[in-house]
């Protein structure tokens, strides 16, 4: 089987649609960051969380009215997983952890009868601890773009190298917009922890790659079609890349829906970052990152 | 087939590498499932018979994070701004400004504590000198001692507290006995503790943060302690209602009226929160709830001006009883300052039980040293009280009978037994050198583990699955040998992991699954080239090492970008996270392999060897 075998899309003629629709779409994500805002987990803020096991399953709305008495902070109370008898507790404060889920505990116990709470899993982050967890992810972020960048420039030329940060921003900053956007409204927790830092990082490197890809068939037929003109060679390399851009994005969200589907709770907003940031970076090597290079080198020289 | 050789040797190398460093994982599996046929009884003397064996084994076995394994991981961190503190030989207001705007400093940098607390120091006062708040002859700081010398003396100290820390919890947890843990200084204060299998986080928490700072100390005369009572309860009267009690407070103020625990609160602010005793050394009674309330009365500046010096106030630890609502109370006692012997002069606790009640106790041995200053304190205090005081609580206060030799004392009125263990533990292992503060602290109970390990088989398995039906039913022939690939890809990740002694985590896992989808892409790219190349009407062999050939720049230079990406993230990630970024880096680099030496290798044989035609689509 073959597909877009010999394409012939007008990705360059057409390109101003692309930023019409990267641009809607950036605009949409912050007016999402101004409106919903984001998320952060514990790992960024600090605190403590506490999935509880019961006997019994529990409506989380009545658990957290019962805890809300007996903690010094009113807890936040979810449901975890699929199970039906978890409960995820988190709680601000700076009492000692033990109290608190000894208050818990027996907040639960006393409130719920024959629901023998039970401590399945605790995680708790310290707000000094927290401040180093954030700088380390902002480090990681702008380490990786800056490493990227100075590669492309040795590997390629500048060009590429703005082009492929731009697509990587423009892949982040959609992503993210996506979680702020549909934060609140799926059943599983798209708060912005380390797990979803690592995610962001994958898809950096994923988008990258198929940045890459597209850029080194440009970097060839460059030099191969000295006659055509630099519109042609990018849409060209855009196309005859393309069946390959498909096929790998393809196989790659089979394997991240399956993550999303089968990996458990832990990693579902991981998985679902993934599955967003693929789309998105998939989108943005042909439509944002190759046509940059165009407009760069039509406004700065025309070095072959 | 020239080339070949070399491309057939290095997989085979890597292979017989990769199995090498299986074997002892594979040799675990089979003992865990022969051990779960077992009883417990028979698997207790089976874990005896191989300990060596099995320890040797799970040490070269391919490790699993906590968060598949269950267990506990703690972030502890030293806290330096106290050791500074304490080593200061001479405290003023100054230097109390300067330790409180370091610690501000630190809470939002990773800097170390020592020169943020020199430069908050040198930017008050340039001129000042440091030397005069840590002399210390024994360490070589003496008046002339420079800011630098007295820095570099602080950051030995600080250094030295960090790693006898780590050797005393490392103490700690071998004697509450964990299986493999893992203890590591991470940066220059912080260590991290990894336990699999712990269940009891509460204990551990303890455990790993008990100063067990024990001392004996004498208590307060009796007599005092009732005038103190008295100048307390009288002051806090003035304060309430100067007009009423002011006339005659001085003279005719009646402390056994005050006394009568039957009398209810009288609008005194200290007698609200507490019942006032004066028998003995029990300077009142306190609910659980009322301590802070009580704390902040009796520091006030005026009070503590009405304690006689040298005096201080602490709790037992053990209640007195309970209030009808069920709250309990505790006796605040009135303890002497001077510590008279400290737990360093133990030299062995265990737990034992009172002969006529069963209830569990520590009793302690002290050293040579340690037995004569106990002997000469009892002898000098019989008929007297002596506070056993552990942590800044009151365990015990006998009264002395008469003069002890030996060395011989216990702690009494423990919770239970475990407590009493705990207290042993602590004390065998002696003090930490400075508190320690747990930041960061994750527990996964086994079931949870478990389901973490079960969700990431499947979706390791349906990955694989799905990608290669895909590949077969896109590239045929080609397909398949791009999916064996991606097999000896997954085998050589395992391999790897092993290898270095890296950690498989559920982020791991993720890692591996996401390799999964991206490993075909390096056989895709050349796939797609080899068609190019086909469609030119090239004969099948010369499309074969025209695509490899063409390909290998773009795989080169994508998967390169991506290594990075996953190095930067082993650097700034921490614990599963580094998990994610190991599995990625090691999915990069045996998928290149794979896909362009080892499916190279399989074209040759079919094509060159076997005159074979390979179908790609």
């Amino acid at each position: 089987m073959r597909i877009f075998e010999n394409s012939n899309f007008g990705f360059i003629s057409g390109r101003k649609k692309g930023y019409l629709i990267s641009g809607i779409l950036i605009l949409a994500s912050f007016a999402s960051f101004a409106v919903n805002g984001l998320e952060l987990g514990i790992d960024f803020k600090g605190g403590r969380e506490f999935v509880i096991e019961t006997s019994t399953a529990l409506d989380a709305t009545a658990v957290r009215a019962s805890l809300a008495s007996v903690l010094e902070i009113s807890p936040e109370v979810k449901t975890y997983g699929t199970s039906g008898n978890q409960l995820l507790v988190r709680t601000a404060g700076s009492e000692d952890v033990s109290i608190v889920q000894a208050q818990i505990l027996n907040g639960i116990s006393s409130g719920f009868e024959n629901s023998n709470p039970k401590v399945e899993k605790t995680y708790v982050v310290s707000a000094r601890f927290a401040e180093d967890l954030k700088r380390g992810a902002i480090y990681s972020i702008f380490g990786a773009l800056l490493v990227i960048f100075i590669y492309i420039l040795i590997r390629f030329e500048w060009r590429f190298g703005v082009g492929a940060v731009t697509a990587l921003f423009h892949d982040v900053i959609i992503t993210l917009g996506v979680f702020s956007a549909v934060k609140g409204m799926v059943g599983f927790s798209l708060q912005i922890d380390q797990t979803i830092i690592a995610a962001f990082l994958a898809i950096v490197g994923y988008s990258l790659n198929d940045t890459v890809v597209v850029f080194d068939r440009i970097r060839e037929y460059t030099g191969l079609f000295k006659s055509e003109s630099y519109d042609m060679v990018v849409n060209k390399s855009i196309n005859n890349t393309l069946s390959r851009t498909i096929i790998t994005s393809g196989t790659t969200l089979f394997v991240v829906t399956v993550l999303f589907i089968f990996g458990g709770e832990v990693l579902r907003g991981f998985a679902f970052a993934l599955i967003i940031g693929i789309v998105v970076g998939t989108y943005s090597s042909v439509f944002v990152a190759s046509p940059l290079v165009l407009e760069l080198r039509n406004r700065f020289g025309k070095r072959r | 087939m020239k080339g070949s050789g070399f491309k057939v040797f290095l997989t085979l190398f890597f292979l017989g590498m990769t199995v090498w460093y299986l074997i002892p994982s594979g040799q675990q599996y089979l003992i865990n499932r022969e051990k779960s046929s077992l009883t417990e009884e028979q698997q207790a003397t089976y874990d005896r018979e191989n300990l060596a064996h099995m320890r040797n084994i799970s040490e070269k076995a391919l490790h699993l994070g906590l968060d598949l394994l269950g267990g506990m991981h703690v972030t502890l961190e030293v806290r330096v701004e106290t050791l500074i503190r304490e080593l200061a030989t001479d405290i003023d207001e100054a230097f109390e400004e300067v330790l409180a705007a370091t610690i501000v400093q630190i809470q939002t940098g990773d800097g170390s504590i020592i020169s943020t607390f020199v430069d908050e120091f040198e930017s008050r006062d340039p001129n000042a000198r440091l030397s005069r708040y840590f002399r210390n002859e024994g360490a070589g700081i003496n008046r002339r001692s420079s800011n630098a010398e007295v820095a570099a003396y602080l950051q030995v100290e600080a250094d030295d507290a960090v790693n006898r820390a780590i050797s005393i919890i490392r103490d700690r947890v071998d004697r509450y006995g964990v299986t493999e843990p893992s203890i590591q200084k991470q940066g220059t204060r912080r260590i991290i503790v990894e336990l699999p299998g712990i269940d009891d986080p509460d204990r551990i928490r303890g455990l790993l943060k008990g100063t067990a700072r024990l001392e004996f100390r004498l208590m307060i005369d009796p007599a005092e302690n009732v005038r103190t009572l008295q100048r307390v309860i009288a002051y806090y009267e003035d304060t309430v209602d100067s007009t009423e009690v002011g006339a005659d407070a001085d003279t005719t103020f009646d402390v056994n009226a005050l006394l009568d625990p039957t009398a209810t609160s009288s609008g005194n602010k200290l007698l609200d929160v507490m019942r006032p005793s004066g028998q003995g050394v029990i300077f009142g009674q306190v609910v659980e709830n009322d301590t802070a309330a009580v704390n902040l009365l009796l520091g006030e500046r005026a009070v503590i001006d009405l304690i006689p010096r040298g005096i201080s106030f602490m709790y037992t630890s053990a209640p007195v009883g309970e209030t009808v609502d069920g709250f309990e109370v505790y006796n605040l006692l009135g303890v002497r300052d001077e510590i008279e012997l400290t737990g360093d002069v133990i030299t062995d606790a265990r737990v034992d039980f009172d002969p006529l009640t069963n209830v569990p106790e520590v009793s302690m041995t002290m050293n040579s040293e340690g037995a004569r200053t106990w002997a000469r304190l009892t002898g000098a205090n019989v008929g007297n009280q002596v506070a056993i005081v552990l942590d800044g609580v009151v365990y015990s206060y006998p009264n002395v009978l008469q003069r002890i030799n030996g060395g011989r004392s216990n702690i009494t009125n423990l919770d239970s037994q475990a407590e009493a263990q705990d207290v042993v533990t602590v004390l065998k292992s002696g003090a930490l050198p400075a508190p320690v503060e747990i930041v960061q602290e994750s527990t996964v109970g086994p079931s949870l583990g478990r389901a973490s390990i079960k969700a990431g088989l499947n979706s390791v398995i349906f990955g694989l699955m799905a990608v290669a039906l895909f590949m077969i039913f896109y590239y045929r022939t080609s397909g398949m040998i791009a999916n064996l690939a991606l097999v000896l890809n997954l085998i050589f990740i395992l391999g790897i992991l092993a290898g270095f002694n890296a950690t498989l985590t559920l982020p791991g896992i993720a890692g591996i699954v996401l390799t999964i989808g991206m490993a075909v892409d390096a056989n895709v790219l050349i796939f797609e080239r080899i068609r190019e190349e086909q469609s030119t009407g090239k004969t099948l062999k010369a499309s074969i090492e025209g695509g490899y050939a063409k390909a290998l720049s773009a795989i080169f230079d994508a998967n390169i970008t991506t290594f990075f990406v996953g190095v930067i993230l082993y650097s700034f990630g921490v614990g599963p996270i580094q998990g994610f970024a190991v599995t990625l880096m090691a999915g990069i680099l045996s998928s290149m392999f794979t896909a362009i030496i080892f499916t190279r290798i399989i074209m040759d044989y079919m094509v060159i060897e076997k005159k074979m035609t390979v179908s790609f689509g």
